[in-house]
């Protein structure tokens, strides 16, 4: 139990950032309405949110030891995004100043408006990337947060915003079981049962020996009107009560 | 016991006895430690990453020191269960489902299972990896694997193999591209050269910030007789476990913590 320091770090995509829960342009709405601000109000914390819209798992762990500060925060919750994502540097692009590195998402992969970008980001989505290799590099993501929180001695909770994860991860296990006639497929099972092993010492972790997610617990309310897809004002309340249910059960905040 | 990776001038490619005549093995004669060689030819820093990693989080109470030579920054690695048929039609000699990729051989005959998707490689060399992206995830992951020894409170020493990458790493954030390149690059700049500061002299061989030579650096000061595809060869092999192993001595490393 930790009592001397005052923040929640969060990080994530945009279910993190809170997309959805206001306008574009409302950015105290925003911060005033998503789930991470809810949770941090009822422990009288403060919301330390690194979140950034269409975030890929690479930005989400870099920018984490980057962002937090472990010297004032209590507990991380990290919502891991969709393993397919992907970042490049663009300093030719105009949108999204914040961003060093534009992440990429597949399925906006086909609105690229430069020629030469859209063409590559196909190729790269249909022959290199791969559900393998997603979920891999996903998983070390992840253990190389919980590696760094457990040296800071900070609890840390592995979420994620939708059951993208969980399915790819059985999507792979399924083909390494369709391939088990040859060693690499068991060696690459081998890698991913370690990796889960190590992340499973962890009892806070979600989405990979279950399918909790926030997608999932809200689905019964509609989507955002403000951005289609996102969780709306009551959706981020109906996951923080569950978020804070699930972190004085806990008991890692006094 | 020292747990070493790298790429192929850490696995001791084109020796002829790898084992016996790489570095990691002289160093282990030179310091009596044991040393667990993981490296592997063509290896991308996200191998060398992962590979050391998946040992470190296994619980191994026998490793007391980690030293890695990161690979060149824009190699990059794959996997595909579905068509790994395609690709390793003559047989995998490892059995790693993973495919390691250089820029540099993507036309290369050698390397079938790279070629097949080099058109698609191609396109993500040209219009998508850049040296900035690379540059960052390197050092992450120097980052990461500093914190990660840390937690197990064992030394850990790292650097670059080959000082092209110094020399990649001032081209890309030189004066120059940052006044083209406005405030993206400024604050990827600002990353790389904060997290390259927490590291320790002995954690920046061949890096920005130290005197210290890559062992590609070492091998053309010293003289010393290359293979015929460029790898060091032996002599230079022995001459930079020398090396080091002073850098060892000078920082402590690798001692038994209480």
């Amino acid at each position: 139990m930790r009592t001397k320091t005052n923040k929640i770090f969060f990080n994530g995509c945009s279910y993190t950032y809170g997309i959805g829960v206001a306008d574009f342009t409302d950015v105290y709405g925003i911060q005033n309405n998503r789930y991470s601000k809810l949770v941090a109000n009822h422990f009288n914390m403060i919301d330390d949110n690194a979140a950034q819209p269409g975030s890929c798992n690479q930005r989400i762990a870099r920018n984490t030891f980057t962002q937090c500060t472990p010297d004032e925060t209590s507990l991380a919750i990290i919502m891991w995004s969709d393993p397919p994502r992907t970042e490049i540097f663009r300093p030719q692009e105009n949108e999204y100043h914040f961003q060093d590195l534009a992440q990429i998402t597949p399925q906006g992969a086909n609105g690229t408006q430069s020629y030469e970008h859209r063409e590559a980001l196909l190729h790269y989505f249909t022959y290199i990337h791969s559900e393998e290799r997603a979920l891999i590099h996903t998983l070390y993501n992840m253990m190389s947060v919980e590696a760094y929180f457990r040296e800071k001695n900070i609890p840390v909770m592995h979420l994620h915003y939708k059951g993208n994860f969980n399915r790819v991860l059985r999507h792979v296990l399924q083909r390494c079981e369709d391939f088990s006639n040859n060693d690499e497929s068991i060696n690459l099972k081998r890698e991913i049962e370690n990796s889960i092993n190590y992340l499973s010492t962890n009892k806070f972790l979600t989405g990979v020996n279950d399918n909790i997610n926030f997608n999932d617990m809200v689905k019964h309310i509609p989507y955002s009107t403000i951005s289609l897809g996102h969780p709306d004002k009551e959706g981020h309340k109906l996951y923080s009560e569950w978020l804070i249910n699930y972190i004085e059960e806990s008991n890692v905040i006094s | 016991m020292l747990l070493v990776n790298g790429c192929s001038y850490t696995y001791g490619d084109e020796l002829e006895d790898p084992v016996n005549q790489r570095w990691s093995s002289h160093l282990s004669n030179l310091s009596g430690k044991k040393v667990e060689n993981i490296g592997s030819c063509g290896a991308s820093n996200s191998k060398i990453f992962r590979t050391t990693m998946d040992t470190l989080l296994t619980p191994r109470a026998d490793i007391t020191g980690v030293i890695i030579i990161w690979s060149a920054f824009e190699r990059v690695e794959f996997v595909n269960l579905s068509t790994h048929h395609l690709f390793w039609a003559e047989g995998n000699p490892d059995q790693d489902p993973w495919m390691q990729v250089s820029p540099s051989r993507l036309n290369s005959r050698q390397y079938k299972s790279v070629t097949r998707k080099t058109e698609s490689l191609k396109a993500f060399y040209n219009d998508l990896y850049t040296s900035e992206g690379g540059i960052w995830q390197t050092v992450n992951y120097m980052y990461w694997i500093k914190k990660l020894c840390e937690m197990h409170n064992i030394d850990c020493m790292q650097g670059w193999f080959h000082e092209a990458m110094l020399a990649r790493y001032r081209r890309v954030f030189s004066r120059i591209n940052h006044q083209n390149m406005g405030g993206r690059l400024a604050s990827i700049d600002k990353e790389v050269s904060g997290k390259l500061r927490e590291l320790a002299p002995y954690q920046l061989i061949g890096c920005p910030g130290t005197d210290y030579q890559t062992f590609n650096m070492f091998t053309e000061r010293g003289g010393y007789k290359r293979m015929p595809e460029d790898h060091p060869g032996p002599e230079a092999h022995e001459g930079y476990a020398q090396y080091l192993f002073d850098i060892i001595k000078e920082h402590n490393l690798f001692e038994e913590k209480i």
